[in-house]
């Protein structure tokens, strides 16, 4: 591997870093997968090269953010007023997102936004060593930051415990006076805040927008959440996440070191999906592979 | 003061599964007061707490707690005021939080929710001083998760939880039924101290019959969905376990008539 794809794995292993920190609010707080992502993602690049085509990539970061909570708070609705399924209601969701998000990119599916200004504008070519510019690395590293710091003080506030509490012991939060539809929602619609945060960025940096990018969002996601636990083993929500944005990092360069030894890059689904499907099994089959040893030895 | 008229309670209305829980009970609990309730399988006691917890749906009839009707308030707006234990020590608390953070969950009850941390320095020392009362050594372990406890403490703590902010009225769900005897001795006399200490009007059903006597002042023997006695005052210190038993058996004979006759 070479010095530039090192770090164009590093760059892209920050941006779904933001994916995968939102996905933890839904996926391991309130212990509920949330399908929604697939779709959030793609709504908050939609946005972005909406604000990006009128010259306004900042003010699209924000409405990024904004749509993309709006898309959690229809499927927080779904799953706690109409009592559907969390992954019903996210595939619903994520199913009608596709027309919606065709329509922000104005009915094309796939936008070109080079030339026009964005969010890497601020470091470019500021921070130049070994002739690679750092600057959107930098960038990437400051937003991370910034959103686990947040995450970190959030989850410690009254809301954030009560939204712990809620994916904990739901019973015991409701004995406490909580409203855990309303958290259950405000969860929801954190998560895919975050997660088309992450979709946003990621147009931005990619200079493109494609509305069938967010297929395999969710498991990309959860591969990263997976890798990250898997490898560091921590406690406390500042490891967690800490190990998370490692987790996304370690992921991604593996996947371009797969990539440099002729993986086509259309297998990629395919070694998330897979990733993750091992990552399950070993806890399951660790136990009964230790039984069926002992049993053996008994012989 | 809480006011039940009424009340009926059916599983599975107008199917063949159809059973009266609770048959038209009429109760009334005056500030303070504290109530064993005492009955066997089935008989309906949980059904009443359920009920009066708002999580199941009443049939007709009301509860009114100190003159408000909360027969269709929604659960946990009611939690507001009153505090609730489970038979079940696992259910009370949520296990991967810390117990200052479990405490800090249920001293915010009824209250505005705040931004802002939700332990806070303040908080912390009311916490110790509660914890230092059970007597179990949780003040040195605020900030370890609860998970890691045992069922005793687990229950102590939720107790804790339940009356840090002193609710109108505690509902004891077989609290102490699932632990060993010596620590449910200690949490029984723990729940005593705490209801006396604060005047709490309490509700606690029990399988064990001493205890339903010796604890409180009323004690409820219910059967069938229906309160077959309610004792009180003289009528309370002259009964023996074996009275409670021989109401049990004589209840249940009846019941096995019928049930030949059918």
């Amino acid at each position: 591997m070479n010095f530039t794809t090192i770090m164009g794995g590093l760059e892209l292993g920050s941006i779904f870093a933001i994916l995968s920190i939102g996905l933890y609010i839904a996926f391991r707080i309130l212990n509920l997968p949330d399908l929604t992502v697939d779709g959030s993602f793609v709504t908050g690049l939609a946005i972005s090269s909406a604000f990006t085509l009128n010259n306004q990539p900042f003010l699209g970061l924000i409405f990024a953010i904004l749509g993309g909570s709006l898309t959690g708070i229809i499927t927080g609705l779904l799953h706690t007023k109409l009592n559907m399924h969390a992954i019903l209601a996210g595939i619903l969701t994520m199913t009608g997102l596709y027309s919606i998000n065709l329509h922000i990119m104005l009915d094309k599916p796939s936008l070109y936004l080079g030339g026009y200004s964005n969010i890497f504008d601020i470091l470019k070519n500021k921070i130049i060593i070994n002739g690679y510019d750092f600057g959107p690395l930098i960038e990437l590293l400051i937003i991370n930051i910034i959103i686990i710091a947040l995450m970190v003080y959030f989850l410690k506030t009254q809301v954030g415990m009560s939204l712990r509490a809620t994916g904990d012991n739901e019973a015991m939060v409701r004995s406490s006076s909580i409203n855990t539809d309303f958290m259950k929602i405000m969860g929801f619609a954190l998560c895919n805040g975050i997660v088309a945060l992450s979709g946003c960025i990621y147009a931005q940096y990619t200079q493109t927008a494609t509305v069938s990018v967010g297929t395999g969002m969710l498991v990309l996601g959860l591969a990263n959440i997976i890798v990250g636990e898997t490898l560091f083993k921590t406690r406390g929500i500042l490891n967690h996440l800490i190990s998370i944005f490692l987790g996304a990092i370690i992921y991604r360069l593996v996947l371009t070191y797969a990539f440099q030894l002729g993986l086509p890059t259309s297998d990629i689904k395919l070694f998330s999906a897979l990733i993750v499907i091992v990552a399950i099994m070993i806890p399951t089959l660790k136990p009964a592979y230790i039984k069926w040893r002992k049993k053996n030895a008994a012989n | 003061m809480l006011q039940i008229e009424n009340l009926s309670v059916i599983f599975n209305k107008d199917t063949i599964n159809e059973r009266k829980a609770l048959d038209n009970i009429s109760l009334e609990l005056n500030d303070g007061d504290f109530v064993s309730v005492i009955g066997s399988n089935g008989a309906g006691k949980s059904t009443l707490l359920n009920a009066i917890a708002g999580n199941i749906e009443v049939y007709s009839g009301s509860i009114i707690n100190n003159g408000k009707n909360i027969t269709y308030e929604k659960e946990y707006k009611r939690s507001r005021y009153i505090g609730r234990l489970y038979q079940d020590p696992l259910k009370g608390t949520a296990p991967s939080m810390t117990i200052e953070e479990n405490l800090g969950l249920a001293y915010s009850r009824g209250k505005q929710m705040r931004m802002g941390l939700g332990v806070r320095k303040s908080d912390r020392s009311i916490f110790k001083k509660s914890c230092e009362k059970l007597g179990l050594g949780l003040e040195h372990r605020l900030k370890s998760p609860v998970g890691l406890l045992s069922g005793g403490q687990r229950q102590a703590l939720t107790l804790l939880m339940a009356t840090i902010q002193t609710p109108e009225l505690l509902l004891l769900d077989e609290h102490t039924a699932a632990l060993d005897p010596k620590t449910s001795k200690q949490i029984m006399e723990i729940t005593d101290k705490i209801v006396k200490e604060n005047n709490i009007t309490t509700l606690m059903i029990t399988h064990n019959i001493e205890n339903a006597l010796k604890y409180g002042n009323k004690t409820i023997v219910m059967s069938n969905g229906k309160i077959l006695t309610i004792l009180e005052g003289e009528k309370r210190k002259n009964t023996s376990i074996q009275d409670i038993l021989d109401l049990y058996t004589s209840n249940f004979d009846t019941l096995s008539d019928s049930a030949i006759l059918v």
